[in-house]
């Protein structure tokens, strides 16, 4: 738990003076309000970086453990590809790749896994496409 | 009372009953299914509610937002895991009821109270929004930014678990808040070269990534869940006349403290959920029975979180100030359609605002229906594996996030916001503080500035009205909320518990 403490709070203050940086490039009368929430921020990560620091009692955290890390950044580093072949070879045909390879990469039964990704693939046309009119991002396929 | 009758004219259009009843679906099937929250389905929804007529939308989003409420029971009740935190007390006699072999009269008692919670809390909006309202009237930029600090102030209320981490969450939002443009000098401020920040944060874009994106990663991180066998509804989904005279006190009941809870900020469903579970303990005479699976046990929570849904839509349409996630991003939704809360509301775009209001009648109407004749059909919901759900919710998320402004930054922007917010929930801090911060902190600093300018940079402006005073002394005490609440809960325990 105060490890993690420590970490949040150091990332914050880092957040923190990054943005203080950027704001003394700002005219000097744009700067005040930044600078003061800025210092908000600041001031509090700070008072937590301190109790942290200062804590003795600590019980073990459970944020992080018995997380699955391969899984996760599977779906994570898909999920990112997928958002860059978007603009390449448009939305509809990156879904299907998209929802198909994480079907499987998760081990889910390859018909499940075509039938959903056909399935969803075809209701977002009929839904955004024609009834509802939203735009979908284009590529050079579609 | 013209307006009034006009919007249940209006909310009868078919188009406004299509969106209640699929959007009370959508809603239901997001609570039911555990790991989705009524803020991830609502947020999913803004973007598809877009290019429709704004009562249509507003409608559907609150759809989703009663359904999801409700939604949450279904899971509890058939497989002892709440869909939704506000649901976590209705498991308690819930389950015991299922394995009795009396899934469908749990089920039952939870439709029939959830509606009612719904009904008293209409009863609510429609009364005290407008006298709110009102008062909003004699707001200049003094008090707006008293308003925005009692809002923020909430932040202490919204995060129970950790003031300090509340706050940072806060302060946190409020800086991503100056992003965009400086409001009085027109001076661009980190916007990293991209014009479109110009605007600020793409609001939706970043309500997608912290509640949906997240909860992507947050379903992709542990052992996937291969559709649990849900228990059969063996009986039938129907409450006789005397079990409907047992549970229609306690539902009353339940849902008026319900509603107050939703009004308060910073409270919710599960707090009202819990305190609605305790109140239904004075309606039994057996001490003991509570936990045993009494449908008393499943009326009082379940109508004390649905009530929570008009309660908490009162302070987010009259003054703009929502008290929870639903809201926030419900107030998103509004503020897209070109609607600001507050008096106009109710007198400029009153026709649209009495529509919304008779169309929330109408959601819980729906509500009652498909828990009564299709629960059996959302109860096989629950058996979708976590696999398809995954990359389901982030296709949607991708989409959402495009179709707002049809700019691909803001998808990036949601990304980002996604992992953002995948540490947010796994270092405790509060995605709620976040989006409150992100819509009160541009309120806050126009109307300080403004003051300032309007009376040549003296501070003692901001003091100069009564309501300025008022709104001061509802933030110190909505400051000592949480201290308040505990004391109040450890009461309603002892109560519980003691006697």
């Amino acid at each position: 738990m105060r490890r993690l403490e420590l970490i949040l709070s150091i990332s914050m203050i880092l957040f923190a003076s990054f943005f203080y940086y950027l704001t003394f490039q700002l005219p000097e009368r744009a700067m005040i309000y930044p600078l003061f929430v800025i210092t908000l921020l600041m001031l509090l990560s700070m008072i937590q970086l301190f109790i942290a620091y200062f804590k003795k009692t600590d019980q073990e955290s459970t944020a992080f453990k018995d997380i699955k890390w391969k899984q996760l950044l599977f779906v994570l580093i898909t999920s990112g590809i997928y958002v860059v072949l978007i603009n390449i070879i448009g939305y509809l045909t990156s879904t299907f790749i998209y929802v198909l390879v994480i079907l499987l990469g998760l081990k889910t039964s390859k018909r499940l896994s075509i039938g959903v990704s056909v399935g969803f693939v075809l209701v977002l046309y009929l839904l955004f496409n024609l009834a509802l009119n939203v735009p979908l991002p284009k590529g050079f396929i579609i | 009372m013209e307006n009034v009758l006009y919007g249940f004219s209006a909310a009868f259009q078919i188009v406004n009953l299509i969106a209640a009843l699929l959007s009370v679906a959508v809603g239901i099937v997001v609570g039911s299914l555990p790991g989705l929250s009524a803020a991830m389905g609502v947020a999913l929804l803004i973007p598809i509610t877009f290019g429709m007529p704004a009562e249509t939308a507003l409608i559907a989003l609150a759809g989703v937002y009663c359904g999801a409420m409700y939604g949450g029971s279904i899971s509890a009740i058939l497989l002892h895991t709440p869909g939704t935190s506000s649901a976590a007390a209705t498991a308690i006699d819930g389950y015991p009821m299922t394995l009795k072999g009396e899934a469908g009269k749990a089920l039952a008692t939870a439709t029939v109270a959830s509606f009612t919670g719904g009904m008293v809390s209409s009863v609510a909006l429609y009364t005290i929004s407008p006298l709110l309202a009102t008062l909003a009237l004699r707001f200049g930029p003094a008090e707006y930014f008293w308003l925005s600090i009692f809002g923020l102030t909430i932040i202490a209320g919204v995060s129970s678990k950790s003031m300090l981490k509340g706050l940072i969450s806060g302060a946190l939002g409020l800086v991503l808040s100056t992003i965009g443009m400086d409001p009085m000098l027109g001076v661009p401020r980190f916007i990293f070269g991209y014009d479109s920040l110009r605007q600020g944060l793409p609001f939706t874009a970043t309500l997608i990534g912290l509640f949906s994106m997240s909860q992507v990663m947050l379903l992709s991180e542990k052992y996937l869940r291969k559709g649990v066998e849900a228990k059969e509804v063996k009986d039938k989904v129907f409450l006789d006349r005397s079990e409907l005279k047992r549970i229609l006190p306690v539902s009353l009941w339940s849902a008026s403290i319900g509603t107050v809870v939703g009004i308060l900020p910073g409270a919710g469903g599960t707090i009202a959920s819990f305190i609605g579970y305790n109140e239904s303990k004075r309606f039994v005479k057996d001490k003991n029975a509570h936990g045993t699976g009494i449908i008393e046990g499943v009326a009082g929570p379940e109508s004390a979180n649905n009530a929570v849904t008009g309660g908490s839509l009162i302070p987010t349409l009259t003054l703009g100030i929502p008290g929870n996630s639903v809201t926030a991003i419900l107030l998103g939704g509004l503020v897209i359609q070109g609607l600001r809360p507050g008096p106009d509301l109710f007198t400029i775009h009153g026709q649209i605002t009495y529509t919304f209001f008779a169309g929330f009648v109408i959601v819980n109407i729906f509500m009652l229906m498909l828990g009564l004749f299709a629960v059996r059909y959302f109860a096989k919901v629950s058996k979708v594996q976590d696999s398809v759900l995954i990359p389901i919710i982030f296709t949607l998320s991708v989409i959402g996030s495009y179709a707002i402004s049809n700019n691909f930054t803001d998808v990036y922007v949601m990304f980002i916001f996604g992992i953002i917010g995948y540490f947010v929930k796994k270092l405790n801090l509060n995605s709620a503080a976040i989006v409150l911060a992100l819509i009160l902190g541009p309120i806050g600093e126009t109307g300080l500035r403004r003051t300032l300018i309007m009376n040549q940079g003296n501070y003692l402006a901001l003091f100069d009205s009564t309501i300025s005073w008022v709104l001061i002394g509802i933030a110190v005490l909505s400051l000592m909320t949480p201290a308040i609440m505990a004391v109040f809960n450890k009461r309603k325990v002892k109560i519980g518990n003691g006697d």
